[in-house]
């Protein structure tokens, strides 16, 4: 069989653009073809009606249909019998229009008055709101100006962040090319330091604490809330620190112990007569029997763990709880953005911050129920930005504004001065 | 190790562009005896996603199907989000999230995926658009690969979006255009990929006779199959129609086959009719019965009609704005394409006054389907992909 010869369609495409213009050129589209098809084009592209097209339409539409009385126009579709039909059903009609006029008089005067009503109002209304709109998009590149403001400090502060780890990976390979030359035996032995100093002390610890998370009374006060959430021990602290929550616990007569990978924190809990260890969170949860805690508490923890340790770390929470045990994990809140110009970017061993919604996804993942996010330590009042007061002499469009620019604060100040912290907790089903 | 599909509806009577995809690529993987295993959810309608089925597992055609719960969806929410990035307005994270997390989503499926992991070789999750796709994704980074079904629409470009597809391993896509697309909106040029589309069987000869005496149809139509919605440019094609059957050919019909909420204008019930949704048989004998299939779409990641229209021997017309159909016209030489209202009149004409053209068009597209979307065809390339994958 001879091979059929194949059609190029580039060629033909270009062969219908080119009739295309010849038509165009020769006038086959009338002017008034050309504009109806350029308005069809547009017509469909336009986006959906906004509340001002609504408002337009049914006013229209209540101004042609307002009376009544007005008699609907009468058709039939029936092709031999249409015209009779018609015929009998305009006698019908012209027959009782005066006593339905006389019914339908009220009604009649009520439409009239509620359209004109709507006539003398709606307009207003709707170029009113079509200014109140213009102000607030105004309102709002404004806002946008000064979230930009913020980003670029806090790109500047990522950028010292980076400047300054690049220092301390500097400083670690210098380091370890010297321990590798004295252990080739190339530098002189260290010297010896004199009894006391070289290592950093219980003390030493506690006041850098002190400093950056709060004292020892803020913490107790913060962290009594969560005691509530559980029903029983034994309760395992994970990066228990100083030990307040430890202490809470022994206040509430609850069995409870702590584990921390900093022997100055173990240290400083054991001084306080508290059930403290020091080892590695993951391997000392990894080494308990099955279903043997009745909680797991960990604050501030979860954002020092790479993404696979945490993972690792709430799926083994839920295997070494009993049912009815309870998970609690206290962490930044990164929906509050001036947790980054602050608290956060203070400890390099920070990895990463964790959304709310991600970590109570993990939680469910892993299998925990009634899952529930708590925001707490909140920004002081004095931070925020503060509402403006209405004044006497402000016109109801001033103050249309002022309840614009005062709801623009509130959402400026849920995103930047907001909870510093929260707290996930799920329950073992 | 096997290969585990997540996808959010599967199943027989379950319709749709990325379930058929997953069905197919899944059914075809078991009988090639390639461990394979579907993770889904226990919905059937993707508007309500309630919960229908049983959950647990079943073997539906030889693939293990593992059926999970659908988490209560706030669906007020779901749609006031839905709204605000239909039309472009720019949302804070904690929106995106919640709109996530009230798409469907299944946590029982989340925990599944979270203690078998290492049992897969690879995760595809298919759509994007998502629940299951999104919270899953994040759990198996390392093996998750994105059958995205992705198109240039305001979703695309959410940030939440783009993180996903940052964090995922590697993509499978269904055409270059969609490949290019995806390359042009995410940082992922690092990342493992495949161009691998769907696979089709030749059609069991159609019956346009049967459809046309169904439907009491009479003289030339053009026929639309698809949902019916302004996404998929209909009011467009409503629009050209008529205009060009009006000046042109008052005999023209278009018909209208497939779900949605676009109405046929007042006036134009005679000229255009809407048939609704049509069973596989019937859609196969509206193919062949039309006159020509116009695809105006510019929103589709592969398009599986002009494939359908092509296989039932028909030509079809698409939409020059759209990368993909254009580029399988390009490829088959299978029809035509319009860019605007000229073109199209200009475009149809050529076609409704040509009957040998319509013919030799609609050959050129059966041989491009039949060469590179046949099942083997598009097996080779899924086999490539996986290699590329595993790395």
């Amino acid at each position: 069989m001879a091979e059929e010869p194949t059609v190029d369609v580039a060629r033909l495409m270009e062969e219908i653009k080119e009739r295309v213009r010849q038509k165009k050129a020769a006038g086959f589209y009338s002017e008034e073809e050309l504009r109806r098809i350029t308005q069809m084009e547009l017509e469909v592209q336009e986006v959906l009606p906004g509340y001002r097209d609504e408002l337009d339409f049914h006013l229209t539409t209540l101004n042609d249909i307002w009376d009544p009385k007005e008699p609907e126009p009468i058709a039939s579709h029936r092709r031999v019998l249409g015209p009779a039909l018609v015929a009998l059903k305009r006698v019908i009609q012209r027959l009782a229009r005066p006593v339905i006029g006389l019914a339908l008089a009220r009604q009649t005067r009520v439409n009239s008055h509620l359209v004109q009503l709507l006539n003398s109002f709606a307009p207003q209304i709707r170029d009113h709101l079509r200014e109140v709109a213009l102000r607030l998009e105004q309102a709002q590149e404004r806002m946008t100006i000064g979230h930009t403001e913020q980003q670029r400090r806090q790109q500047e502060l990522f950028a010292r962040v980076e400047a300054l780890r690049a220092e301390v990976a500097r400083f670690t390979a210098h380091l370890e090319a010297l321990a590798a030359r004295r252990a080739l035996g190339e530098l002189p032995p260290r010297p010896q330091a004199p009894p006391g100093r070289g290592e950093v002390t219980a003390a030493q610890y506690l006041a850098f604490e002190d400093l950056h998370r709060g004292s020892r009374a803020e913490i107790k006060e913060r962290q009594q809330a969560y005691l509530g959430e559980f029903t029983g021990g034994p309760i395992l602290d994970l990066g228990c620190g100083r030990g307040e929550f430890l202490e809470l616990c022994r206040e509430a007569g609850v069995e409870a112990r702590g584990i921390d990978a900093n022997p100055g924190m173990v240290e400083a809990c054991r001084t306080l007569g508290l059930d403290a260890e020091q080892a590695d969170a993951l391997a000392h949860l990894q080494g308990l029997p099955d279903g043997s805690l009745g909680g797991v508490f960990c604050s501030h923890l979860v954002e020092h763990l790479e993404p696979q340790a945490l993972i690792a770390l709430v799926q083994l929470a839920h295997a070494k709880l009993r049912p009815g045990g309870v998970f609690v994990a206290e962490t930044p809140n990164p929906v509050c953005l001036t947790v980054f110009s602050g608290a956060f970017y203070l400890d390099l061993t920070h990895q990463k911050p964790i959304h709310p919604q991600l970590a109570r996804f993990l939680i469910e993942a892993a299998g925990f129920k009634e899952v529930t996010v708590r925001f707490v330590n909140p920004y002081p009042p004095e931070m925020r930005l503060q509402p403006l007061e209405p004044a006497w002499w402000m016109r109801r469009i001033e103050l249309d504004y002022l309840d614009a620019l005062n709801a623009n604060f509130a959402r400026l100040n849920d995103l930047l001065w907001g909870c510093q912290d929260y707290a996930v907790i799920g329950r073992r089903p | 190790m096997s290969i585990a599909f997540v996808v959010p509806r599967y199943g027989d009577g379950i319709v749709g562009g990325a379930e058929t995809l997953t069905r197919g690529l899944a059914e075809h993987l078991a009988a090639r005896g390639t461990p394979v295993e579907v993770l889904t959810t226990c919905a059937r309608d993707h508007h309500t996603w309630r919960n229908a089925l049983p959950e647990g597992r079943e073997v539906v055609n030889d693939v293990p199907v593992h059926r999970f719960p659908v988490r209560a969806r706030n669906e007020r929410l779901f749609g006031r989000i839905q709204q605000r990035i239909d039309r472009g307005d720019p949302l804070p994270i904690e929106d995106q999230l919640a709109w996530a997390e009230e798409s469907v989503s299944s946590p029982s499926l989340y925990s599944h995926l979270l203690r078998h992991r290492e049992g897969y070789e690879l995760v595809c999750f298919a759509p994007y658009l998502f629940g299951t796709t999104f919270w899953g994704s994040q759990l198996v980074p390392e093996r998750a690969v994105l059958i995205p079904c992705l198109h240039d629409e305001p979703y695309a470009r959410l940030p939440l979006i783009r993180a996903m597809f940052e964090g995922c391993h590697g993509f499978i896509f269904n055409s270059p255009p969609e490949a290019e697309l995806a390359r042009r909106l995410y940082a992922i040029g690092d990342r493992p990929w495949g161009v691998v589309g769907l696979g089709f069987d030749p059609p069991s000869p159609p019956s346009p006779e049967r459809f046309r005496r169904r439907h009491r149809l009479e003289g030339p139509f053009l026929l639309y199959v698809g949902r019916k919605e302004k996404g998929k440019n209909v009011p467009l094609l409503i629009e050209y129609f008529l205009a060009y059957r009006e000046r042109f050919r008052r005999d023209l019909t278009l018909c209208l086959v497939g779900e949605g909420p676009i109405q046929a204008p007042r006036g134009g019930e005679r000229a255009i009719r809407d048939l609704g949704y049509l069973g596989p048989s019937e859609k196969l004998d509206a193919y062949a019965a039309a006159t020509v299939v116009c695809q105006p779409s510019v929103n589709e990641s592969f398009s599986i009609v002009i494939m359908e229209a092509w296989l039932a021997g028909t030509p079809v017309l698409v939409h020059a704005g759209c990368p993909v159909t254009t580029y399988h016209l390009q490829g088959s030489g299978g029809g035509l394409a319009f860019g605007d209202y000229f073109e199209f009149a200009e475009a149809l004409d050529l076609l409704l006054g040509d009957e040998a053209l319509r013919a030799k068009l609609a050959a050129q597209g059966r041989a491009y389907v039949l060469e590179e979307y046949s099942w083997p065809a598009v097996m080779a390339r899924f086999e490539a992909a996986r290699e590329r994958l595993r790395g």
